[in-house]
């Protein structure tokens, strides 16, 4: 077995080059499967990662081993402030990024992240929000609304 | 660009209500939504982090609240004819109720898209007891009705009929009976293990064991289901769901009460006593308590009291604590609903513009054979 202080070392798109402790690496199911088929031994460059976005991913992942020992509660509030710092272009990366790197928990930060921002939102606000095409015609959009017209009050 | 498994994720954190208005979001949005998968992941999320459920109290109407806050209860308006009367709910299964009124209409309904199925009309029998689950198999829902047949010779065993209707074939039709009655007439089956339940009696006799039995809702096979190992006699015993697994209310007198939790479905060793309770941990005497659902956390879990209290045992802190909101009706049955997109548009009759959900037009329909016991 490798020792926890192996470093791993990561290459983002933009041509960054990041060393990582292994015990930080592995919160990637993707850089663990790696390490464990022996192929992680030269840096693993990250076509679609950007530098930026993998600093951040590396500090989520280190906030994590480190914070092993903390309280339920501690971490959670950990997560939720830093992921009230992200700007939503930002959540946009990251959740492709930690998708690919197969980071469970911050895929689900990230995607519930997206999903409070879209509670209580109208479909026209989404549409804004996440820059989305209305290509419904007028007529196909407003049968979808008599249909559950009940629905369409956004409180909850 | 964003995988459409991702926004399927994402989409799947979000409550019934507002998924039916993101619909109209773009096409795209609408075909997720829609699509059967999404609907079961939407389902499976909401059983695994404990949220999107319902408790529904029945008085003469029901009455409906989150059960994460368990305020304000509102009043739920079901799409069956019933005046004054109410509807029966018979069961409770992945955000489907089926209900029925006095004049014995049946219908799968779905109270979160506020869609149902009128099931077809089997006549009036005197004593039976009802079912409703999911047949995992065939991914369809099926009621079951145990008819009781009338005796004419007391030494003669017990005849019943059983009758089963899915939602997907949509009429009656019998199958394997048991020879057996409902010890508890009015007891709807439970559902649990791709199975429904019932305590059901050989004879009808106080000194005779009760025994609970399964019908597999695939297989359409009655089985006895293993019961743990009672430590001293049980004066009366009674199933329920907690979590999706089986559960046995071992009721000692008036003197304790032990609920037993079968945690892998059909294994007789894994049956494990969850709590017991005493007659001095509930206000009034300790005689029907029915185990309802487990809080976020999984630390507490919701019972209902007699038809009249509803509180939260703690299990850690081996404490309960009663509920008590503005709108509940001062006394009531208890139901757990899931609220989910599961559809009940198995013949595509919604896409051809044949709604089957439009509750006012089900009024007119069934007002002609409701008058006829006015």
């Amino acid at each position: 077995m490798a020792s926890t202080l192996k470093k791993i070392i990561l290459k983002s798109c933009d041509g960054k080059i990041l060393e990582v402790e292994e015990a930080v690496a592995v919160q990637s199911q993707m850089i663990k499967n790696m390490i464990e088929d022996d192929c992680a031994n030269e840096e693993i460059p990250l076509p679609d990662i950007t530098g930026e976005i993998l600093s951040m991913i590396i500090e989520y992942c280190k906030m994590h081993v480190d914070g092993e020992n903390n309280s339920n509660n501690e971490l959670i509030a950990r997560d939720a402030d830093f992921i009230t710092r992200v700007d939503l272009n930002t959540l946009y990366y990251l959740i492709v990024a930690a998708n690919f790197l197969n980071v469970k928990s911050l895929l689900d930060l990230t995607c519930q992240r997206v999903a409070d921002i879209i509670k209580g939102k109208s479909p026209e606000e989404i549409r804004l929000t996440f820059n989305i095409k209305n290509d419904f015609t007028p007529e196909e959009e407003e049968e979808i609304r008599k249909k559950n017209a009940w629905a369409f009050d956004y409180k909850d | 660009m964003v995988s459409h498994d991702l926004i399927a994720d994402i989409l799947s954190r979000l409550s019934v209500k507002h998924l039916l208005c993101l619909r109209s979001v773009s096409k795209l949005w609408r075909s997720l939504i829609d699509d059967p998968d999404f609907i079961n992941l939407h389902l499976s999320r909401s059983l695994s982090t404990r949220t999107n459920h319902t408790l529904i109290l029945k008085s003469t109407d029901l009455h409906a609240a989150d059960l994460s806050s368990l305020v304000p209860f509102a009043k739920l308006e079901h799409p069956l004819m019933s005046y004054n009367h109410g509807v029966e709910i018979l069961g409770s299964c992945n955000g489907l109720l089926c209900i029925r009124n006095i004049v014995e209409d049946m219908a799968i309904w779905n109270p979160s898209t506020r869609k149902y199925q009128v099931l077809p009309y089997l006549g009036s029998c005197k004593g039976y007891v009802c079912g409703f689950g999911h047949d995992p198999i065939k991914d369809d829902y099926k009621v079951v009705k145990i008819i009781q047949l009338d005796r004419v010779d007391a030494d003669k065993p017990l005849e019943t009929e059983v009758k089963v209707c899915s939602l997907k074939r949509n009429r009656w039709r019998k199958i394997q009976d048991i020879p057996c009655v409902s010890s508890f007439p009015s007891a709807n089956g439970v559902f649990a293990g791709g199975a429904l339940h019932w305590v059901l009696t050989q004879k009808i006799d106080l000194l005779v064991k009760n025994m609970i039995f399964a019908l597999d809702l695939a297989s359409e096979s009655f089985n006895e289901v293993p019961q743990p190992e009672y430590e001293d006699d049980i004066f009366q015993l009674n199933i329920g769901v907690l979590g999706g697994c089986l559960c046995v209310v071992a009721n000692h007198g008036d003197a304790r009460v032990d609920l037993w939790v079968m945690k892998e479905y059909g294994v007789k060793e894994s049956w494990t006593i969850l709590f017991s309770l005493a007659r001095e941990d509930v206000v009034g005497p300790l005689r029907f308590l029915k185990p309802l659902a487990y809080s976020r956390t999984g630390n507490q879990v919701l019972l209902e009291h007699d038809n009249i209290n509803l509180f939260w045992y703690d299990m850690v802190k081996h404490k309960s604590d009663d509920v008590w909101a503005p709108g509940m009706p001062p006394s009531y049955e208890t139901e757990i609903c899931l609220q989910s997109l599961v559809s009940l548009n198995v013949d595509k009759r919604q896409q051809n513009g044949d709604d089957n959900g439009d509750v006012k037009k089900m009024d007119d329909f069934l007002s002609k054979g409701f008058k006829l016991v006015l």
